[in-house]
């Protein structure tokens, strides 16, 4: 598969992927925190489900009582009980 | 908290976001800049908070998503202002008692004293009311802080230094007592050795007076075992003394006996979650205590807590609510073996014991009995015999 130039660069200079590359990033702490940085949007809220769109597809999380800690244009702070986090590409 | 106090002081909304396009109302609002926060699933939508004055902001997204925005509660000053505009009566009531609150700081209405252990604290309480420092007095006319701590250091016994802080209505007095030295007997004042506990002289080693008594004898406290008072004087002449300062070691057999009453049971206490609580308003230094039902429980614990009413910046208002709660427990009895109790009833009488103890002292033997007085009740005696120093120094009286 052919690698675009910015991960090329991103493999040569040892750069972090999600720098230089406009891809989010998904920090998840054990089954209670998630946090998601570089995201485009909420698609669906609900306390069982929420689905994040991002540049790379959407983020889809299924879980209990799922709340929205905190959402700003750049980062997302999502908490509750997490069952699956998954990417639909 | 900061975040919170400045939400209140602009004033915020909390809206229900009703319809399909609930999240694409969201990532419009994060676009456009307009702060959003607690957002809450709903069964028909979303529920948030958002900043009273962004709230007309929400009218062209609204309608750009095709949702229904509806304020659900109104929150902040201005919102409470206007609520309680009509309200003069309580907006009176409550400036007068924010005044009368804030003036009474300007008082001591309790004088806490911190500290004392073996001083006589009415001597202390006596030392303050004299200087001032009393329940009732003016805050600004009190005297200066040094004086007070000199009044106290110099009119009282043992006390080594002495602080009174100033906090809202109560004052804090703060005391350190002075740690007594043991008597120490001049080397070159004449003094006898005693023995400072009953006991039979194994051995004696003297270095200066008259031995009073021989190894082998029994002695008891008190008796003089070692006379700083000797003869200088021949049979036939006149009686003629010279008075020295004893020296001696003298090991004794002693012996310690101790008795105590111990349970054949484990008492284990579970709360039954009933509770009675007596209440006692304390305000401006007078006790008024609030009606209540006696205690009817059989077995129960006892609490205390003081919660003393704070003014921010000013410190105690002189108002405090004095609780004693009554728990109620069941008294669960775990039967114990007697091995187990005499064990249990050991280690207490050897802690006892080690607390009349010389230091130095060696242990020979002991001897452990016990009486059986009921069914749930035994009671042990520990004999335990040492070797110790027993000599005691003790001021001649007459030079």
């Amino acid at each position: 598969m052919k690698k675009r130039i910015t991960e090329r660069v991103s493999d040569a200079w040892g750069v972090p992927k999600d720098v230089v590359m406009n891809i989010p990033r998904l920090t998840i702490s054990g089954d209670k925190e998630i946090y998601i940085e570089n995201h485009k949007g909420i698609l669906q809220y609900t306390d069982t489900e929420i689905r994040v769109s991002t540049p790379m597809g959407i983020v889809h999380i299924c879980g209990r009582s799922l709340l929205l800690e905190r959402i700003r244009l750049e980062d997302i702070l999502i908490s509750g009980t997490f069952t699956s986090v998954e990417y639909e590409i | 908290m900061f975040k919170k106090f400045f939400k209140f002081l602009y004033g915020y909304v909390i809206i229900e976001i009703c319809g399909k396009g609930a999240e694409r109302f969201l990532n419009i609002c994060l676009r456009r800049g307009i702060r959003i926060w607690d957002t809450v699933p709903m069964s028909d939508g979303i529920g948030a908070s958002v900043l009273r004055q962004d709230f007309i902001l929400l009218r062209d997204v609204a309608k750009k998503c095709h949702v229904r925005v509806r304020i659900k509660e109104k929150h902040g000053l201005l919102h409470m202002l206007r609520l309680y505009r009509n309200r003069r009566v309580l907006l009176v009531t409550l400036a007068v008692c924010a005044v009368l609150c804030i003036v009474s700081t300007r008082f001591i209405w309790l004088v806490e004293i911190n500290g004392v252990e073996n001083s006589d604290i009415a001597g202390i309480t006596e030392t303050l009311d004299k200087m001032g420092v009393r329940n009732g007095a003016l805050k600004s006319r009190l005297p200066d802080g040094m004086d007070i701590k000199r009044a106290i250091i110099s009119e009282n016994d043992h006390i080594a230094w002495a602080w009174v802080y100033i906090e809202g209505a109560k004052a804090r007095v703060e005391i350190y007592e002075q740690t007594i030295p043991p008597i120490v007997i001049d080397k070159d004042a004449p003094c006898d050795i005693i023995a400072a506990r009953d006991g039979s002289i194994k051995r004696m080693v003297v270095k200066n007076g008259a031995e009073a008594v021989s190894v082998g004898d029994a002695v008891n406290a008190g008796d003089v075992i070692v006379s700083g008072k000797v003869p200088a004087y021949k049979e036939g002449q006149d009686e003629e003394y010279i008075y020295v300062h004893s020296m001696a070691e003298i090991d004794a057999y002693t012996s310690h006996k101790h008795t105590g009453e111990y349970k054949l049971y484990y008492e284990s206490r579970t709360p039954t979650g009933k509770r009675r609580k007596h209440r006692s308003i304390e305000i401006f230094g007078k006790v008024y205590t609030l009606p209540a039902r006696d205690v009817s429980y059989e077995d129960y614990d006892v609490s205390e807590k003081r919660s003393e009413l704070n003014i921010p910046f000013f410190g105690y208002s002189g108002i405090a609510v004095d609780t004693v709660s009554y728990n109620e427990v069941t008294v669960n009895k775990e039967p114990i073996s007697i091995e187990t109790a005499v064990e249990f009833a050991k280690n207490d009488l050897e802690e006892k014991i080690s607390k009349e103890l010389r230091t130095g002292s060696r242990l020979q033997n002991e001897n452990i009995e016990y009486v059986k007085k009921d069914n749930e009740t035994i009671s042990v005696t520990l004999e335990m015999n040492f070797i110790e120093n027993i000599a005691a120094e003790q001021p001649l009286a007459e030079n």
